[in-house]
């Protein structure tokens, strides 16, 4: 088959390739929950493949870095031996028809495990996934990946990047795992023709139109985050309406904070790591009692220095907030990522 | 599916998740968007709700008490011991020396199951449990009120407010989904009122707090309804008999019985005349106090508080803790109720249900929780704790410890299983399939995604072979089977099933209510002064009110989160303090010279202890509070006493003092 | 692909009591090759592993040349210090490191060095103090001062005691409440300062201690001339994964795992301030 940068698949195509996808590896993709909602999800048949869904409860880090997950697991043996056993999933795994914004995290979340001291467990599981891309060009309700550079449409990273055109998909090759994946099911793929890749330049551009939103000014917010030039009674206000739930943390595709703990007693047990959240009155608590961070407002001043500062950006190659705006549907008391951003610019309190 | 649908076990506002399942286990949680209760939303405890089924302290086998010590037993031998115990007990002593405690955390299939026991095997109607203190006991068993802790408003009805009160609650601790919705109402312009003795989390938002004197919450709603009707001067026949019987209530009588200015009184009265549509939030901060029954009876006045119209609209959402303590007592697990409140007392009730279960039902009432520890000889308790949620604690713990026999259904260690001779583990809501009805009295489902750890067992097959070896055989296929015989037999769940469940959100379960006027006269010269001998009545040697506090630190010490990693660590419960930590005013503290966090002597006229003072900008001059979760440190301070009419245990405030140490 | 959490086992070779509540292990490789690449400089630190309880940071407190065996020394005040103070020799314990930063050595050399420790804040300076008595002639003058709130707090008692009778170094001891036996120096330790010759321009001092001891002693030696990058201390923070992914001790956009725990006292100021 013809190497090309871009295929078109047919809509009644997508089914034998999702099928083809099944033989090999788990399929992660938008799987209707229960009235309205969606999640990446494993689907067992091509059908169950939400195509036209806006956004999932939860980001695919999920997928990736496990809300709850086993590190290792220890066994006594005679004589006061211990042995250890990691846990590994190697599983492979398609992340098919994932939105940019999503993906744009994962990037991030690449280069969190994989700098100092590589994450073995999160980079197993990345050896072993591929990402498809699925572009978007109807934001939804609280979308504001554009002021993240998130999306609509990614630019590269992906292995496949679909775009959804009248009469399937233009799919855009990344990568040679991408590549790989075509190929694997090539009778189902065609070159695309220039029309069709004219199609996707003019949606992407149709698309940059629609999410533009005056929503998050990140510019300005960044700045002023960096230089610790934002008001203190910003914090307190918004100390004062949060309810330490840990949400922000938790939807957030690019919050790693985790803890670890030790399960089953002193006999046979297994170490796991868990979701945390650094708006935890506890995240920062100390045996002797000591808390730097027992005040909410410090916590919610060092959580946006984290995700907007220059700092870590540097440290990190992007910003914090690749603007899927789930923050603003979770968070108890409304302090979410726009209404931050915004209130940060306008210096208003 | 790897996502399993249900509701969340803690707090009673019922929130949708999803379950995430990996193998065989459950590994996560995510809110629901589409829920109308959740929105996308949890608070810390729904977030972790999925580790009480990871977690290593979880109940994995039967265990029995050999030599003073809880050992692993099969499921044989603790299941005979259990039912031979307390068939020789009742055997011996009769009926009424047996006692059964259900829970309101546990599943209505469980809880009509266990009901069903204690009225068919055991033949007792000692068959309670110990939240049900919460719901104003003595005032629910009247038709006529018991719309007022069975709420027809639901969380989602706050969307509609134009008034929101909120009556000593503090949801950012106990009801955090109503939280939001309460704070995004404030921002969008919806009038917030606080009345507290110490101000909430959300209290920052309110256009006002008032603070009146710990037991005075009565003549603070006597007042302001004087004031509403000054600023809406009565036109119907109702509201005129209600005005006429508050007119003597002067905003300046009430500042000198409550504390709060005139001028206060007058300004939240002027804001509540021209609502509409106000919603009053409550909890068992209202429920537990002395005049319980006044407060809410004067607080539902504002039904006929609007615009012209003569249809009363309901205004009072009352909370109950936790996610199912409306369905405990739907179904039954009160002394003298079956399911729906349906009386005992009643002949075609008892042959209704005789006929139903094939076995006569016992007549007369029995005994409710706090009074049944110390006069039973045997109990059997399901996923109840009363050492851990009655106000006596130390009184219950040593009622405990006398009776003959005690078997413990449950999933946690609590303080109740350290006193069992059998704890039975059981299933947490991630292990089995059944019914909540949450504090708005919206039916749900819970959904089992995982099997329960070790040998644990869903509580409903428990009850079932308990009752078979007690000799009333039980057979039951599934919960679902066990919802449907509640269906039949109880009009409020009419049509009830799992499968009419499926489809959307729940079922809302409006008990049919008028709403009667109340009766405000209630309060004349003599229980006026019965009130006011009640009052605690500081002078110079105990010039400060200590009370306590229902919301602060709801859940510290509940078991679910003691069980938990993450939720120990973050809710206090692995930091407990050596002394009871009380909250008092920066001016009370500089009177005494008091630092923050400062050791002090706590007297009253009852005792005293030793406790940490924590300066509090919510507390105002005069009071001292302590959390509710800490009365057991301050019991010789502040002791637990009866209701002087209902004998329902209450903790009355007291004045005490508070010195350097 | 090296597993950064896994631990490797080691093992208790001895154990001491050093006060009331705190004692030092020390500990060996259960593998041989693994005790020949643990390479670890003064300052870094270590997570140790109680399976069953948890994991918990501890500062090496041992100097690596020349020894079979690493010490910690741990005061018992959580869960994991509680369970590793039950255990004894020949017990297993999970090790992971070394980890974080280290203290600057041959960046100092040249200078007069001055260590200024409270009470549990000995442990981290003692491989330093050692490794730079090992080559003493690459550092100008020694000064070690050393207080604890009693003399049943002091740890390292042996150790003090060589170190007074050293000629080739300053030795300095005081406790806040002496008890009968005391003949030393009484008060807080930095009131030592006074009585050390300390060169302002040429000093690098190393404090380490409770936080409110390092506020009053940095201020003091602020004072005395020391410039803010030569002023060296290690922060303490809840730690759970030690190689910078948790986020439990970040402070701004510092892990005090990886850009520490040795910080100098300007690096410390540029941290605290975007919180």
């Amino acid at each position: 088959m013809e190497e090309a940068g871009a295929y078109m698949i047919g809509e009644k195509q997508v089914f034998a390739w999702v099928a083809a996808l099944l033989q090999h590896a788990q399929v992660i993709a938008p799987r209707r929950l229960r009235g309205s909602d969606v999640a990446y999800d494993a689907v067992e048949s091509p059908d169950q493949v939400a195509w036209d869904y806006r956004t999932s409860v939860s980001p695919l880090k999920r997928r990736l870095f496990p809300q709850i997950e086993p590190m290792f697991s220890w066994h006594r043996q005679a004589g006061d031996g211990i042995e250890l056993r990691p846990v590994y999933d190697e599983t492979e795994r398609v992340f098919l028809a994932i939105r940019p914004c999503d993906l744009s995290a994962v990037f991030l979340l690449d280069r969190v495990f994989s700098r100092d001291h590589p994450d073995t467990y999160y980079l197993t599981r990345r050896q072993h996934s591929s990402l498809v891309a699925l572009a978007c060009t109807q934001p939804d309700e609280h979308c504001f990946c554009i002021c993240a550079h998130a999306g609509p449409f990614l630019a590269g990273g992906y292995d496949l990047q679909l775009t959804p055109l009248p009469t399937g998909y233009l799919v855009e090759v990344g990568t040679d795992k991408g590549w790989e994946l075509v190929r694997q099911a090539e009778e189902l793929f065609s070159v695309a023709p220039a029309s069709a890749v004219q199609a996707r330049r003019e949606l992407a551009q149709q698309a940059e139109q629609r999410f533009a939103d005056d929503r998050a000014y990140f510019a300005a917010a960044l700045r002023k985050v960096t230089f610790d030039r934002v008001p203190e009674e910003l914090w307190d206000q918004m100390g004062e309406r949060c309810l330490s739930c840990g949400a922000c943390a938790f939807v957030c595709p690019t919050c790693t904070c985790f803890t670890t703990a030790d399960f089953n007693g002193t006999g046979d047990g297994v170490r796991c790591r868990l979701w945390d959240s650094c708006l935890y009155e506890s995240h920062a608590l100390e045996a002797s009692g000591h808390n730097p961070r027992a005040e909410r407002r410090h916590r919610l001043k060092a959580r946006f220095f984290h995700k907007l500062s220059y700092q870590f950006a540097q440290k990190l190659g992007s910003h914090g907030c690749v603007g899927c705006g789930r923050c603003i549907t979770a968070c108890l008391g409304r302090n979410d990522m726009t209404k931050v951003t915004a209130r940060i610019r306008r210096g208003e309190l | 599916m790897p996502y399993v649908t249900t509701t969340c076990p803690f707090c009673g506002c019922g929130c949708g998740l999803y379950l995430e399942v990996q193998g065989q286990r459950v590994v996560g949680a995510v809110p629901s968007l589409d829920h109308p209760v959740s929105q996308g939303r949890l608070c810390v405890k729904g977030w972790h709700a999925h580790e009480l089924s990871a977690t290593p302290q979880r109940f994995r086998t039967p265990l029995v008490r050999r030599n003073g010590e809880l050992r692993d037993a099969s499921w044989e031998e603790a299941l005979d011991l259990v039912a031979s115990r307390l068939g020789e007990i009742r055997a011996a002593r009769g009926p009424g020396a047996v006692g059964v405690l259900g829970s309101a955390r546990g599943t209505n299939e469980e809880n009509y199951l266990l009901a069903k026991l204690a009225r068919c095997c055991l033949g007792t109607n000692n068959i309670d449990f110990a939240d049900r203190l919460e719901a104003l006991p003595g005032l629910f068993d009247l038709p006529q009120h018991r719309h007022l802790t069975t709420p027809s408003l639901t969380v989602a009805d706050l969307e509609g407010a134009d008034l929101i009160l909120l009556w000593q609650s503090d949801p950012s601790h106990e009801h955090p989904a109503v939280a939001a919705r309460v704070m995004r109402a404030a921002e969008e312009g919806v009038t917030l009122l606080e009345v507290s003795t110490r101000r909430g989390q959300l209290g920052s938002l309110a256009q006002c707090h008032l603070s009146p004197r710990p037991g005075t919450d009565v003549y603070l709603v006597y007042g302001l309804l004087r004031c509403v009707f000054a600023h809406r001067p009565p036109s119907t026949p109702v509201t005129e008999a209600l005005a006429e019987d508050v007119s003597d209530r002067s905003a300046e009588r009430t500042e000198a019985v409550t504390g709060v200015s005139a001028e206060l009184v007058d300004k939240a009265a002027e804001l509540i005349s021209r609502a509409q549509r106000p919603v009053i939030v409550c909890t068992r901060g209202v429920t537990s106090w002395q005049y319980s029954t006044e407060l809410l009876n004067a607080l539902s006045a504002l039904s006929w508080v609007n615009d012209g119209a003569l249809q009363p609209r309901p205004v009072i959402l009352w909370l109950s803790r936790y996610c199912n303590l409306q369905g405990a007592r739907d179904m039954g697990v009160v002394p003298y109720f079956v399911t729906g409140y349906q009386p005992v007392a009643d002949e075609g009730t008892r042959a209704r249900f005789s006929r139903a279960w094939g076995r006569e039902l016992p007549a007369e009432a029995g005994l409710a929780a706090w009074d049944m520890l110390e006069q039973v000889r045997g109990m059997l308790v399901m996923g109840d704790d009363p050492v851990g949620r009655l106000p006596d604690p130390g009184r219950a713990r040593r009622a405990l410890r006398k009776l003959d026999f005690l078997a413990v259904i449950d999933i946690l260690p609590t303080a109740t299983t350290e006193a069992a001779h059998v704890v039975l583990p059981g299933a947490s809501f991630a292990e089995k399939d059944g019914t909540f009805t949450s504090a708005d009295r919206i039916v749900q489902q819970v959904r089992q995604a995982a099997s329960p750890p070790g040998a644990a067992r869903a509580e409903w097959k428990i009850v079932c072979e308990l009752s078979s070896r007690l000799g009333y055989p039980m057979s039951y296929h599934s919960p679902g089977m066990v919802l449907d015989e509640i269906a039949a037999l109880t009009p409020i769940y009419k049509g009830l099933s799992f499968a009419a469940l499926e489809a959307g959100w729940g079922s809302h379960l409006s008990l049919t209510t008028e709403i009667a006027p109340p009766d405000l006269n209630g309060v004349d010269e003599e229980t006026e002064s019965v009130l006011h001998r009640a009052l605690p009545a500081p002078d110079a040697e105990f010039p400060l009110v200590m009370t306590v506090d229902y919301s602060l630190q709801a859940w510290v010490d509940d078991p679910m989160v003691e069980g938990t990693v993450t939720l120990r660590r973050e809710l206090g419960a692995d930091r407990v303090p050596a002394w009871p930590v009380i909250q008092i005013s920066a001016a009370d503290a500089a009177d005494s010279q008091l630092s923050d966090g400062q050791r002090v002597r706590l007297r009253s006229r009852t005792g005293e202890v030793q406790a940490v003072a924590r300066l509090s900008g919510g507390v105002s001059p005069g009071i001292v509070v302590v959390p509710f979760a800490m009365r057991e440190m301050v019991a010789q301070v502040m002791p637990s006493a009866p209701h002087p009419e209902s004998g329902v245990p209450i903790l009355p405030p007291c004045a005490v003092s508070v010195r350097k140490v | 692909m090296e597993n950064p959490y896994l631990p490797d086992l080691a093992e208790i070779v001895s154990l001491r009591d050093e006060t009331p509540d705190t004692k030092t292990f020390a500990l060996r490789f259960r593998d041989r090759r693994r005790w020949e690449s643990f390479n670890y400089r003064p300052g870094q630190f270590v997570e140790v592993s109680v399976f069953g309880v948890g994991e918990a940071p501890f500062c090496l407190a041992s100097p690596r040349q020349g020894a079979e065996s690493f010490d910690i020394t741990v005061r018992s005040t959580g869960a994991v210090t509680r369970a590793l103070h039950a255990l004894g020799p020949g017990q297993h314990l999970g090790v992971r490191g070394p980890l974080g930063n280290g203290f600057p050595l041959d960046e100092v050399k040249g200078r007069d060095i001055l260590f200024v420790g409270g009470g549990i804040g000995l442990p981290p300076l003692r491989p330093l103090i050692s490794t730079m008595l090992g080559r003493r002639d690459q550092f100008r003058s020694i000064t070690v001062l050393y207080g604890a709130r009693t003399p049943a707090d002091l740890v390292y008692k042996h150790e003090l005691a060589r170190w007074r009778a050293r000629p080739d170094m300053e030795f300095m001891v005081t406790v806040d409440v002496p008890d009968q036996d005391w003949r030393d120096h009484i008060g807080v330790v930095g009131s030592l300062l006074p009585k050390a010759s300390i060169q302002p321009s040429s000093t690098v001092a190393f404090v380490c201690g409770p936080p409110i001891m390092i506020k009053f002693v940095v201020r003091d030696l602020l004072q005395l001339g020391l410039r803010e990058d030569s002023i060296i201390t290690t922060l303490e923070r809840h730690m759970r994964c030690g190689i910078g992914k948790c986020n439990h001790c970040l402070i701004g956009d510092k892990y005090v795992c990886i850009d520490g725990p040795v910080f100098t006292y300007r690096q410390m100021k540029a941290m605290m301030d975007p919180g």
